[in-house]
């Protein structure tokens, strides 16, 4: 029997030795920075459009990859219904592939498989102008500030705030179609109700959305986003919500990085659906681009789930 | 009779020149697109010479080619509001009105919501802004401090309150430099007039944001309209008339009189104090600092952003190919590199990533911690419908409309219509520019005419052209070519004519038009006789008292006196227009009329 015993501990071996095979290709790669399937190699990336500057310079970097950048809103509609496996690699942030998933399995359909890949990391702040504003929103909301009582002061004049700052207060959110807009509205609710379940129907909760939604046009977010904006044309704005990314370093010593509760980190991945391949190259060529446009390595908070990031960016669009 | 809004922008402004520099052209930019695919872009005026600098590079370097072949960027000038409507109506006669774009980057977001709104659908879907310029009110230094800048905000409010005041400047002390006379575009062509106009109702309405329909029809907002309009030097497509005006006069010494306060974006400050009033340097012109430098005012209510949309048209004539192409130039004009080209072009880059720097500082007239606050750029709808009341709250005008008629005029310049019939056609077309207020007069002018004068008849009285227009048709209409061209001395007479009945409630001016030099048979004195009439029309045009006859003038045609032409109007502080091909005689009347 002992021969039995060996044949049945090598078979044993061979078996993990493949799934171990099979593991490494299918989740995370070490060395060469890419993800390994049995399919194609990804000749394609799409980009959020909040990460077109570091697109733009991975496009740069591997001319051989057709870089497309459009909102989280499109791939996620293009992939929530494909019929077919998408064959480019999506560049985007977590947890969006989780996202698309959820809604596939909802409409009954196949699982694309996504392999996710963390490239860099970054953390959800508000941007403020520096100078009398940040002073008198950390003295009224506190030093990590609470979303209950910046909404609740959006529209209103700084006077109000104890500030000698002119015109109201003017918090900006990213439009709903982007990754940033939606992530930053979770955080806000989540934020507003702090540990009381989220109650969609709360009068004080529905004005205070409102306020926060319609204090900024969207017309007037000429960067995109609140924090592409706050940095070139602080006049639109008071309170930018955003990636900590997105703050150019030319603009540091112009703005104010505050927190808000509940402190929350960004992670940007690389999202592969299964049949195709994220080259080490291209991998390495994300990193590297990541790396020189603000996402870094680490950053704190809890990341936000694909449940909540889905029920907070629903009630936004109801509200709003 | 009121103003034909949609026909006077459906024309396009293709051949506009304001004295030099500033204008629509056909195609500025050099070099063969050989097979290239041709990418045309349509921009407003006072981004041509970064564009054609950023096409230039982008034409000729890697980021054109792909595997399929390569693009060629075309840009050329074109007003936005013009450009809105022509894209509303199709883009038709690109003969005319220049090529059809595949790109259109107007000054602001808000002219893409208008040619939409115009147009039924998204024909010009939102565009990523590409850079940045608020909207300012220049004003000459020592007026500014006048006012207390730098140190007193000053808002919309202050300066509407100076320019309905009876003693203008003499309510603050400075009786030598007059009345206050303010400089503002047409909104239905230009950016900053139409951003001054809505600045207008917030102002009256002590808004910030959510401006509605209903807001512009308030009684008070109405006659603050009025009473802003009412100081209103002239209007005009481009604000490069006032700014080439302003500089004209500076040389003289006379611009504290010629107008107190501008409405403009903040990088044309910065041109005017650099001393290339129009952004456009000319081959040999050499930039003048000029000798009253001028500030950019802040409105403290708030102001609004020209943010230059890089819109991609979804219009039936451009191809999927060309928007890739499209697609390739913005990434290379979003470039860093590219942004710091803008910053050196004195707009703000819409690039975190280039800090702001010189030329947007103090030594350049304005201050990059500016603007504080914004006002809200109303709905589309709304939009319309300020462009709609303005016609009827905009300064009535009083002109005299003087038609060469010499022999020349029936030279052929189409398929068998003569100059002087297409000039007819124009003119009578422009006659519904107006409105039912405006007085309008018509003189022809010829050497041996009938009538008490032998170089010129008035054929229609000035008035109400809600009473006159028919017989003026009738009157243009019923011309036919004669003899010389005694251009100096009917242009005299027109001036005075006019300053003879001068109405200060009005804008009064001269439209002149002529195909010719001077004829008047006796060329001996043809040299004294135009120092005098330019010293004559100065002295009439400049200081503090004066009474302002402004002299539109049109070169028709390519024998006419551009030169003496150019004289005239920058004597009295007016605009010089160019039709030398007489086909673009019409969208030539249209910007002239949109002086008015």
């Amino acid at each position: 029997m002992i021969w039995a015993k060996r044949l049945a501990a090598v078979v044993v071996a061979a078996g993990l030795i493949v799934a171990a095979v099979l593991v490494r290709s299918n989740v995370i790669d070490g060395d060469d920075g890419g993800s390994r399937s049995s399919g194609r190699e990804a000749t394609a990336l799409i980009c959020l459009t909040e990460l077109k500057a570091l697109c733009d310079a991975v496009a740069a970097a591997q001319p051989g990859v057709t870089v497309r950048i459009q909102s989280a809103a499109a791939t996620a509609a293009a992939w929530n219904t494909a019929t077919e496996q998408p064959d480019a690699v999506w560049l985007t942030v977590g947890p969006f592939p989780e996202l698309v998933e959820a809604e596939r399995a909802r409409r009954r359909l196949q699982p694309l498989t996504i392999t996710s890949t963390t490239v860099g990391a970054s953390q959800l702040v508000v941007a403020v102008p520096t100078g009398d504003k940040v002073a008198a929103l950390a003295a009224a909301c506190g030093t990590t500030l609470r979303w209950a009582c910046i909404g609740d002061a959006a529209g209103k004049p700084w006077s109000d705030l104890d500030s000698p700052a002119q015109g109201t207060v003017r918090p900006a959110f990213a439009p709903l179609n982007t990754a940033v807009g939606q992530l930053s509205v979770t955080q806000a609710i989540l934020g507003y109700f702090g540990d009381r379940p989220i109650d969609a129907g709360d009068p004080g909760f529905i004005s205070w959305v409102r306020r926060s939604a319609r204090a900024v046009p969207a017309t007037s977010l000429s960067g995109g986003t609140p924090i592409a904006t706050i940095q070139v044309r602080s006049s639109s704005l008071d309170v930018a919500v955003g990636f900590d990314a997105e703050i150019a370093n030319a603009q540091r010593g112009q703005l104010s990085v505050l927190y808000a509760a509940p402190m929350t980190r960004v992670d940007l991945v690389l999202a592969a659906p299964g049949g195709v391949n994220t080259s080490g190259r291209l991998a390495d060529a994300v990193r590297t681009a990541a790396a020189t446009h603000g996402w870094g390595a680490t950053a704190t908070g809890t990341v936000l789930t694909a449940d909540q990031v889905a029920q907070a960016a629903q009630l936004w669009s109801e509200l709003t | 009779m009121k103003r034909r809004l949609a026909t006077v922008t459906a024309a396009a402004l293709a051949v506009v020149a304001a004295c030099g520099g500033g204008d629509d052209s056909a195609d500025p930019i050099d070099g063969d697109p050989g097979d290239c695919t041709v990418i045309d872009m349509a921009v407003s005026s006072e981004k041509i010479a970064l564009l054609v600098d950023l096409a230039e590079e982008f034409n000729g370097g890697s980021t054109a080619r792909t595997d399929d072949g390569c693009f060629f960027v075309r840009p050329y000038s074109k007003a936005s509001g013009g450009a809105a409507q022509l894209i509303a109506d199709g883009w038709p006669d690109p003969d005319i009105n220049g090529a059809r774009p595949v790109i259109w980057s107007p000054a602001a977001s808000g002219w893409g919501g208008i040619a939409n709104q115009r147009a039924g659908r998204a024909v010009a879907p939102a565009g990523t802004p590409f850079m940045l310029s608020p909207l300012v009110i220049a004003m000459p230094q020592p007026m500014a401090e006048a006012l207390g800048w730098p140190d007193e905000p000053i808002g919309f409010g202050d300066i509407v309150e100076l320019a309905t005041n009876p003693q203008g400047w003499a309510s603050v002390g400075h009786p030598e430099w007059g009345p206050f006379r303010l400089g503002k575009t047409n909104p239905n062509y230009s950016t900053s007039g139409l951003n001054f106009t809505i600045a207008q109702y917030y102002a009256a309405t002590g808004k910030s944001g959510g401006l509605t329909v209903e807001d512009l029809a308030r009684p008070d907002a109405v006659q603050f309209g009025h009473d802003v309009e009412s100081a209103v030097v002239h209007y005009g497509d481009i604000t490069m008339t006032f700014l080439n005006n302003w500089f004209a006069t500076d040389v003289r010494g006379t611009s504290l009189t010629y107008a107190s306060a501008v409405a403009v974006e903040e990088k044309s400050v910065i041109d005017y104090n650099r001393g290339d009033p129009d952004g456009v340097l000319s081959p040999g012109e050499v930039p003048r600092p000029p000798r009253i430098p001028l500030v950019a005012i802040y409105p403290e209510e708030g102001t609004l952003y020209s943010d230059s949309p890089f819109i991609v048209l979804d219009a039936e004539w451009v191809t999927p190919e060309q928007k890739a192409g499209a697609a390739l130039f913005e990434t290379f004009v979003q470039r860093p590199e590219n942004q710091a080209k803008v910053l050196e072009y004195g707009f703000r880059p819409n690039n975190p990533n280039v800090a702001l720097a010189d030329p947007i500082s103090a030594e350049f007239g304005v201050d990059p911690n500016q603007p504080q606050a914004e006002l809200e750029v109303p709905a589309d709808d709304v939009l319309v419908r300020i462009l709609d009341t303005w016609a009827e709250q905009r300064k009535d005008a009083r002109v005299l409309l003087v038609l060469d008629v010499s022999g020349s005029m029936g030279e052929l310049a189409g398929d068998r219509a003569t100059k002087l019939d297409l000039a007819k056609e124009a003119a009578i077309s422009a006659l519904g520019d107006f409105k039912d207020t405006d007085e309008v007069g018509l003189w022809a002018f010829t050497t041996d005419m009938y009538g008490d004068d032998p170089n010129y008849t008035e054929l229609v009285a000035v008035a109400p052209i809600g009473g006159n227009q028919r017989q003026l048709e009738a009157a243009i209409d019923a011309q036919f070519p004669l003899n010389g061209t005694p251009l100096y001395d009917v242009a005299g007479k027109a001036y005075d004519a006019m300053l003879e009945s001068y109405d200060p409630t009005k804008i009064n001016a001269v439209v002149f038009l002529t195909d010719g030099v001077n004829d008047d048979g006796n060329p001996r004195d043809d040299e004294q006789a135009f120092t005098d009439l330019i010293g004559h029309l100065r002295a009439g045009s400049e200081g503090a008292q004066s009474r302002p006859v402004r002299m539109f003038t049109i070169s028709y045609g390519d024998g006419a006196d551009t030169v003496t032409l150019k004289a005239i109007s920058q004597a009295t502080s007016a605009a010089h227009y160019d039709a030398s091909n007489p086909a673009t005689i019409n969208q030539v009347f249209t910007a002239v009329i949109s002086n008015f």
